[in-house]
C-alpha cells in the first residue's frame, strides 16, 4: 500500500473546480514534489489529504487509513507545515515545540529534548527563549518546520516550505528535509523547480486543478529531452535556420547564442529522422560548425510546457 | 476527548500571559468593592443633592443584603459584557490567523478544543467572582456590620453558572461566524433576549434569568421557590451551546 493515495479527489467551491478528480500514489519513504503555479490547487490537495477540508468527491488514504474529518488518531504519525504558518504570539518558540510534543503526548524528557534538538536543527536555538511575536516570517517557517517533526511522523506535508526563505534558510530546510529519507514519506507542495530537482524522487504536476503529468523526476527529464538540439556556429545563421524551417521533421527552430556564438535551438517532431538528417543538412550548409548536441531541458522548461499545454500528457 | 489537558493548560496559560486573568480580577474587584459603598452612601449622596434643590426623597435605610445583591446585579450586567469579549474571538480567530489549523492537525479533538476554551475561561471568570464576591462581603461587614455568608455563596455559584451559559453561547457564535465581533454581536442579542423573555411571569422559571432573581431571594431571605426549572434549562443550554459549536467546528474548512 502506498504512504498516500488518492482516487478521483475532487474539490469544488460553488462553480469553482478547485481540484479536479486528482489520482495519485505516492510510494513510501520517498520525497513527492507536488508542482503547480499559484492557484492551482496546491493547498486544497494537501487540506483534503489532512483531512482538514471535506473532498466534493473521490476518496483519499493517508498512512493506509482512509482520510475523514476530525480523526485525531489518524495524525498520531503525521506532520504537517501549513503554507503560512501562525502561532500564538505570547509563546516562546521553545515552548510552542513542548506543547506540541504535549499534545503528541510524548513523555516530558523526550518532549525537552526533541525541541532543543529541533531548534538546533532549524537555527533557532538562540530565538527558541524568544516570544513569536518578535519572529520574522522566515523564523516563524523554520519553527513551522520544526513543529511538524515534533513526532517524528512517517508522513510529512510540507505546503510551500521554502517560500518565506532566504537562500541560507533555502538550502538548509533542503537539507533537514533530504535527511528525512530514509524515515519519513515527504509530500511537498512548491512552485520553487529547483528545490524539486535537488531533493524529490518524484513528482506531479498540476494546472489549474487538474493533474498534467506524474512521474519521477528522471523520467521527466528523459521524456522531454531527446526531441531538442543546440547547434553552435562561427557564422551568421539566418539563413541556416530558413533551411530547417522548411524540414517537415522539424517543428520550431529559435535563435539563441550559445557561448557569444551564434547558434539555434532545434525543436524535432520527428528525433529519429532530425538525428539522421541534422548532420547532412550541417555539413551541406559548409558552415563551420562549433557545437552540436541533444540538449537536456530544465525542469522549468518542462513545467512550463506542460502548464502551458504545449505538450499533451 | 484527545489532547483536552494539554489544551486546557494552555488556555489557562493564554488567560495569564494575555492578562486576560488581571483584566477580570481588577474589574469585578472594582465592583465588589464599590457595591456596598454605593449602597451605603447612595442615599446619603441623594439626599445631599436633594437638599440643594429643594427636593425630598424618602428612602429606607440600605441592610446589608441590598449591597451584596447591588453586587450581583453589577456582575449580571458588566460580567455577562466581560464573558462575551472573553469568548467572542476564541475560536473564529484562531480559524482565521490559523493557529486552530495547526492545532487540529495534531491528534486532538475538535471537542477537546472547544471545552478547554469554555474551562479555562470558566475558571477565569470563577477568580473573578471569588476575588470581587470576598472584597464586596468584606466590605459590607465593615460597612454594614453584617453580611450572610451562605446565601452570597450561593448566589455566586449561581451567577457562575449564568457566567458559563453567557461563555457558552459566545463560543457557539465564534465558532459560526468568520468574524469575532459579529459572534459577540449575536450572543449578546441572544443573551438579551433570553434576558427580557424572563421578565415575563411564568416563562422565568425556565430560563437562565431565573438564577439571579433565585440568587437575590437566597441573599436577601425573601420567600419564593427554589428554581431548579432555571438551573436544568441553564445546566441544558450551556451543554447545547458546546454541542452546536463542536458541529460548526467540524463542518468547518480549516
Amino acid at each position: 500500500m502506498p504512504a498516500i493515495k488518492c482516487e478521483n479527489l475532487t474539490k469544488r467551491y460553488g462553480a469553482l473546480t478547485a481540484l479536479d478528480g486528482l489520482t495519485i500514489e505516492v510510494p513510501e519513504r520517498s520525497i513527492f514534489g507536488f508542482l503547480g503555479p499559484n492557484g492551482s490547487g496546491k493547498t486544497t490537495m494537501i487540506k483534503l489529504l489532512m483531512g482538514m477540508s471535506r473532498p466534493s468527491a473521490g476518496r483519499a488514504w493517508v498512512n493506509e487509513k482512509e482520510v475523514v474529518a476530525d480523526a485525531p488518531e489518524m495524525r498520531t504519525q503525521i506532520g504537517y507545515l501549513p503554507d503560512v504558518p501562525n502561532f500564538y504570539n505570547w509563546m516562546t518558540g521553545g515552548e510552542f515545540l513542548q506543547f506540541v510534543g504535549e499534545l503528541h503526548q510524548l513523555l516530558p524528557a523526550d518532549r525537552i529534548s526533541r525541541s532543543h534538538e529541533l531548534l538546533e536543527l532549524t537555527g533557532l536555538q538562540k530565538a527558541g527563549k524568544r516570544k513569536i511575536g518578535g519572529y520574522s516570517r522566515g523564523m516563524k517557517q523554520r519553527l513551522g518546520l520544526a513543529q511538524a517533526l515534533m513526532n517524528r511522523p512517517r508522513i510529512l506535508f510540507l505546503d510551500e516550505p521554502c517560500s518565506a526563505l532566504d537562500p541560507m534558510g533555502r538550502r538548509d530546510v533542503l537539507n533537514i528535509i533530504l535527511k528525512l529519507r530514509e524515515s519519513t514519506t515527504v509530500f511537498m507542495s512548491t512552485h520553487i523547480l529547483s528545490d524539486v530537482e535537488r531533493v524529490c524522487d518524484s513528482l506531479a504536476i498540476i494546472n489549474k486543478g487538474k493533474l498534467v503529468a506524474t512521474s519521477t523526476v528522471e523520467a521527466l527529464h528523459r521524456r522531454f529531452a531527446l526531441s531538442s538540439f543546440d547547434i553552435a556556429f562561427d557564422d551568421d545563421v539566418a539563413q541556416f535556420a530558413t533551411l530547417l524551417e522548411k524540414q517537415p521533421w522539424v517543428q520550431k527552430v529559435e535563435k539563441l547564442e550559445i557561448n557569444n556564438m551564434p547558434g539555434l535551438r532545434v525543436q524535432a517532431g520527428d528525433v529519429q529522422t532530425a538525428k539522421r538528417e541534422m548532420p547532412q543538412l550541417i555539413a551541406a550548409s559548409c558552415l563551420s560548425l562549433v557545437r552540436y548536441e541533444m540538449t537536456m531541458p530544465s525542469l522549468e522548461d518542462i513545467f512550463v510546457q506542460l502548464v502551458q499545454g504545449e505538450v499533451q500528457s | 476527548m484527545r489532547g483536552f489537558s494539554a489544551l486546557l493548560r494552555k488556555e489557562i496559560k493564554e488567560q495569564f500571559r494575555t492578562n486576560k486573568i488581571i483584566i477580570f480580577a481588577v474589574v469585578f474587584l472594582f465592583f465588589g468593592l464599590s457595591s456596598p459603598v454605593m449602597t451605603k452612601y447612595l442615599p446619603e449622596i441623594l439626599n445631599s443633592l436633594s437638599e440643594t434643590g429643594g427636593l425630598v426623597i424618602e428612602m429606607p435605610e440600605p441592610a446589608s443584603s441590598d449591597a451584596l445583591v447591588s453586587y450581583a446585579s453589577n456582575i449580571s450586567q458588566f460580567g455577562v459584557l466581560m464573558a462575551v469579549l472573553l469568548a467572542m474571538g476564541a475560536i473564529a480567530k484562531e480559524i482565521e490567523s490559523g493557529t486552530a489549523a495547526l492545532l487540529l492537525s495534531k491528534p486532538v479533538s475538535r471537542l477537546s478544543f472547544i471545552i478547554a476554551k469554555l474551562v479555562a475561561q470558566g475558571l477565569n471568570i470563577l477568580l473573578g467572582l471569588l476575588l470581587g464576591g470576598l472584597a464586596c462581603w468584606g466590605y459590607t461587614l465593615i460597612f454594614f456590620g453584617n453580611a450572610g455568608a451562605l446565601g452570597f455563596l450561593q448566589q455566586m455559584l449561581l451567577m457562575l453558572l449564568f457566567l458559563l451559559f453567557c461563555l457558552s453561547v459566545t463560543l457557539y457564535f465564534s465558532s459560526l461566524l468568520k468574524n469575532q465581533i459579529a459572534a459577540g454581536g449575536l450572543a449578546i442579542a441572544v443573551i438579551i433576549v433570553i434576558s427580557i423573555l424572563s421578565g415575563l411571569p411564568k416563562v422565568v422559571h425556565f430560563l437562565p434569568g431565573g438564577l439571579i432573581s433565585w440568587g437575590n431571594q437566597l441573599v436577601s431571605g425573601t420567600s419564593g421557590d427554589a428554581e431548579w426549572g432555571a438551573l436544568a434549562v441553564t445546566l441544558a443550554l450551556i451543554v447545547l451551546g458546546i454541542y452546536g459549536a463542536w458541529l460548526n467546528l467540524r463542518r468547518k474548512e480549516l
